[in-house]
């Protein structure tokens, strides 16, 4: 964690709003007999069955002799959504499924259940009748599989690291930037056994409304500040000074913009971008201070 | 297809209202019939059922006397639920408390997967605390301590022929209210 910009200044304190949320353990969780409480944050409260995954993730069917289960599986790279999923035809003779509910008419429906593990350790399954080919394969289309597996996208709300970090003075540059995690390329897949699909959300831009009618533009997460940086540097990439006061405080906000694609299957498209976003409020003061960093 | 079963983690306790929860948390419980091990139990959502109290057993009785000795959790317990144990005895020795007291399970079968490859039960419980009681160092109960019903849900698998509770999902205060026929 690198030192953040300070200012000493004669006009006392200020009080700063911010929307910065804070996480309160419960008061006795760990002393509770029963321990440390699920998060609901994670969906990790709900815990359901789940077939084992492949080792390697790879796809594939085989027999369906007795009760046995073929299997596919992939993987995603976000560690805060269904990171972890295998699906699996299930042999059943059940006309009826609790989440996937009656088998559609006639011989050809099998039972596919795919299982997502959560980062707490739990999962959640998700069931439904798809229909065998006379080729044996199952008949889902590569983009109904993408908007499952963009469904699932989880994509993280931005945190700004700016310096200074909560309130500003005029002619003084702001180093205007979010956090590596708000900026990282998020992943989610989804599978039948034979065809995975994985989405992919790439950020792409920040754009910054600066609360008095200004507004930024960057491409990337912003240069944090260091102090190696000079006291009254500009940012080499994304930055903003105030040239007045603001009579209020002023009330900035972030928004990210995500360019989502998937692929899988042979096939590969993209969908319209989402975006994220944060905002906080800061004031705007006259720089009639002494600036230490 | 779903049982329902009422347990007491402290099998010696008999089922305790909050009143007089302070006596009885300070007896240490004592088993007066040995459960079965889950192991010798053919069916198998009924082995699951005596896996889970084995747990809960296991970090009551920890709980009257918390040790340090944390792999006693992983004859019984792997994955999340073994973290989660493991972090509860950890936690009452890092605020210095031990406690009494039985916890009264009400327990169902949600779902099972059961083929001959794989034995899973997942089951739902709605646990009273309220016959429980948490103590500091001082030996006085601590003060502010909120029991009352919370809902488990947990998973239990036969692995290598043991059947090991591998999650273990707790929630909070007022979670679930227990069935009026439970």
């Amino acid at each position: 964690m690198h030192a953040r910009r300070r200012f000493l200044t004669w006009l006392g304190a200020i009080a700063v709003a911010s929307c910065a949320g804070v996480a309160v353990l419960p008061r006795g969780v760990l002393a509770d007999p029963l321990g440390p409480e699920c998060s609901d944050a994670t969906d990790s409260c709900e815990v359901v069955a789940e077939h084992p995954g492949s080792p390697d993730g790879s796809s594939g069917s085989e027999g369906s002799g007795g009760d046995s289960a073929s299997e596919g599986g992939g993987s995603g790279g976000d560690a805060g959504g269904l990171s972890d999923c295998t699906s699996a035809v299930v042999d059943t003779d059940a006309d009826t499924h609790p989440s996937a509910g009656a088998r559609p008419a006639g011989d050809d429906y099998v039972l596919v259940v795919e299982t997502c593990a959560l980062p707490s350790g739990a999962s959640v399954q998700s069931a439904e009748w798809l229909e065998l080919g006379a080729d044996g394969q199952l008949q889902i289309r590569a983009e109904v599989l993408a908007q499952r597996a963009i469904d699932r996208l989880h994509l993280p709300q931005p945190v700004m690291d700016t310096s200074p970090e909560s309130k500003q003075l005029v002619h003084l540059p702001i180093w205007l930037a979010v956090t590596e995690a708000s900026w990282e390329v998020q992943s989610a897949t989804a599978s039948v056994p034979g065809l995975t699909v994985t989405a992919t959300a790439t950020p792409v831009l920040a754009s910054w409304s600066m609360g008095n009618g200004d507004s930024r533009k960057c491409t990337g997460p912003g240069t944090v500040w260091t102090p190696a940086a000079g006291e009254t540097d500009s940012s080499p990439d994304c930055g903003y000074l105030y040239e007045q006061v603001t009579e209020a405080d002023a009330e900035v906000t972030v928004t990210v913009t995500w360019e989502i694609r998937w692929s899988g299957g042979g096939e590969s498209g993209s969908v319209p971008d989402m975006t994220t976003t944060a905002q906080t409020t800061w004031p705007v003061i006259e720089s009639q201070s002494l600036v230490q960093r | 297809m779903f049982a329902t079963l009422v347990l007491l983690a402290a099998a010696a306790c008999s089922e305790s209202s909050p009143d007089d929860a302070a006596s009885s948390a300070d007896e240490t419980p004592s088993t007066a019939t040995a459960p079965l091990p889950p192991e010798t139990i053919n069916d198998p959502e009924a082995a699951a059922i005596a896996a889970y109290t084995r747990y809960w057993d296991t970090l009551m009785s920890a709980f009257a006397d918390p040790d340090g000795d944390l792999s006693e959790y992983e004859a019984i317990a792997e994955g999340q639920a073994l973290e989660h144990a493991q972090a509860t005895e950890e936690g009452w020795i890092a605020e210095g408390v031990h406690g009494g007291g039985a916890i009264v399970h009400h327990v169902e079968v949600k779902e099972s997967l059961l083929t001959d490859e794989v034995q899973q039960v997942v089951l739902v419980d709605c646990a009273d605390t309220t016959g429980t009681q948490v103590f500091g160092a001082d030996g006085e109960p601590v003060e502010g301590e909120v029991y009352g019903y919370r809902e488990i849900q947990s998973r239990v698998e036969l692995l290598d022929g043991f059947w090991i509770v591998t999650v273990m999902a707790v929630q909070e205060i007022g979670s679930c209210t227990p069935d009026d026929d439970s």
